[in-house]
């Protein structure tokens, strides 16, 4: 994977989910979507999965500078998507938008599950109707940025994955 | 090879849950003061996504008054800000503490706020820097009352922890605005609300009664009803914040787990988090400034 495409995709992505994360919240719950996720599925369903998971981590760690949440919150939660959607790389039509819609959805689950977690463990304690509603959310904006981040995906130079050795 | 990034990966993992779960979070805050590099892309898309939610979904206000009663109490307020002007004038002349707080606004500086939080919390991201003289713990206001307080800042950016965050609290005191009086407002007697931030935009109380509020048909005193407003009181914030606007009571209901109290929903005036400038009290005196950060180490 390019590092400076993937440097590229994590500034974007992050600058538009803080400069536009509130304007698009809907419902009571507040819900809003989740695009640096999307962009954590987009680069662990098509890179090796090292890279996958390194580049799941390192945005998950520059998502932890732009949020109240303590660091590291975010690495772990996005690692644990990274491992999920690496792991389902075999058994997905990668451009598919039913794949998009299933995985924005379970992959935000994943990741709201840890920050429910932490909410419990540390406090304060998260809604839970604003982290489901903010995953069906993600996950039907999915199919628009997954595809949009597919028509680019050349400049990513993702190889193809090759057998485990051992 | 797999072995070697597998343990890496485990590493980086364990402490990345060290960090989240176990350190104290102010640990990590130094490292996290780069907020204001993302800008060039937050602020356009701030602006755009702004007027695109204006357009689409413009903000409904829910003051249902007849535009004859609205004339009037403008007329009324007019006398009352002009008696206030007079009295602050003459307070001013004669109360040298008075005279030594002057207006708030000569303690703060003007930032614009280039984002919210990209996470499930109620923060905004100011373009303002340590060398702008902002430090943790300042408070943070707009003409409509207080917004929050600088959460952590750094060389390249400074979060607010907006009041209505899930992890601030402050005490506070309910007024109702009655231009009859002749201080303009009536503050009601009831047991000191502590309001907490609930997420979403919105405050909570939770220790006020039921029979305190216009849910009971007690007519002894007057109660919190829904349009009443709910002012900082707290002494361990600054003494010239006092009275700044947390916001307005929007509903009344009764616990689920303690039918005795009442849960009183307080919404800001303002959607603090679609701010697009904000003052930070960053020329306090430093005996102002520990008030407040005691504050924040007493509300952790």
């Amino acid at each position: 994977m390019r590092l400076t495409t993937y440097l590229i995709l994590v500034y974007l992505v992050i600058g538009l989910q803080i400069g536009m994360g509130d304007f698009v919240r809907v419902g009571a719950s507040g819900a809003r979507p989740d695009l640096v996720l999307l962009a954590v599925v987009f680069i662990a369903i098509n890179a090796p999965r090292d890279a996958a998971l390194l580049g799941a981590f390192g945005i998950g760690l520059v998502k932890d500078v732009t949020t109240l949440a303590p660091l590291g919150l975010y690495a772990i939660a996005y690692s644990l998507v990274g491992l999920f959607a690496v792991a389902m790389q075999d058994y997905v039509k990668r451009a598919h938008p039913v794949t998009h819609v299933t995985l924005g959805f379970f992959c935000s689950m994943v990741a709201g599950a840890v920050v429910l977690i932490h909410g419990w463990v540390k406090g304060p304690t998260a809604p839970f109707a604003e982290v489901f509603w903010s995953a069906v959310y993600t996950a039907l904006v999915a199919p628009l940025v997954l595809g949009a981040l597919n028509l680019v995906k050349g400049a990513f130079s993702f190889r193809r994955r090759h057998p485990r050795a051992y | 090879m797999r072995l070697r990034f597998n343990t890496v990966f485990a590493a980086l993992l364990a402490l990345a849950f060290l960090s989240a779960f176990v350190l104290p979070p102010q640990l990590g805050n130094r490292l996290r003061g780069i907020q204001s590099i993302f800008a060039p892309v937050s602020r356009p898309t701030r602006a755009v996504a702004s007027a695109a939610r204006n357009k689409i979904a413009p903000h409904r206000h829910n003051d249902t008054r007849d535009a004859t009663d609205v004339k009037v109490e403008n007329e009324q307020l007019r006398v009352v800000v002009m008696s206030l002007s007079g009295q602050l004038e003459e307070l001013r002349r004669v109360t040298n503490d008075l005279d030594k707080l002057g207006d708030v606004r000569q303690h703060c500086t003007r930032f614009k706020v280039i984002g919210d939080d990209s996470g499930t919390r109620d923060s905004l991201m100011l373009a303002a820097s340590s060398r702008d003289g902002v430090r943790e713990a300042q408070p943070v206001l707009t003409g409509h009352g207080l917004v929050g307080m600088i959460e952590r800042v750094g060389g390249a950016g400074a979060q607010v922890r907006l009041i209505t965050d899930r992890d601030f609290k402050v005490s506070g005191r309910f007024v109702r605005f009655d231009p009859k009086r002749k201080e303009g407002e009536q503050t009601l007697a009831t047991k000191i609300p502590l309001v907490r931030g609930a997420g979403n935009g919105l405050l909570v109380i939770d220790n006020i009664e039921l029979r305190e509020t216009t849910l009971t048909d007690d007519p002894q005193k007057e109660k919190v009803a829904v349009g009443d407003y709910v002012k900082l009181e707290d002494p361990l914030w600054p003494p010239n914040l006092t009275g700044k606007l947390l916001g307005q009571v929007e509903s009344i209901t009764q616990q689920n787990g303690a039918p005795q109290h009442a849960l009183i929903k307080v919404k800001p005036l303002l959607d603090l988090m679609q701010l697009r400038e904000v003052m930070v009290m960053n020329k306090l005196e430093l005996n102002t400034a520990q008030t407040a950060s005691d504050k924040t180490e007493v509300t952790r």
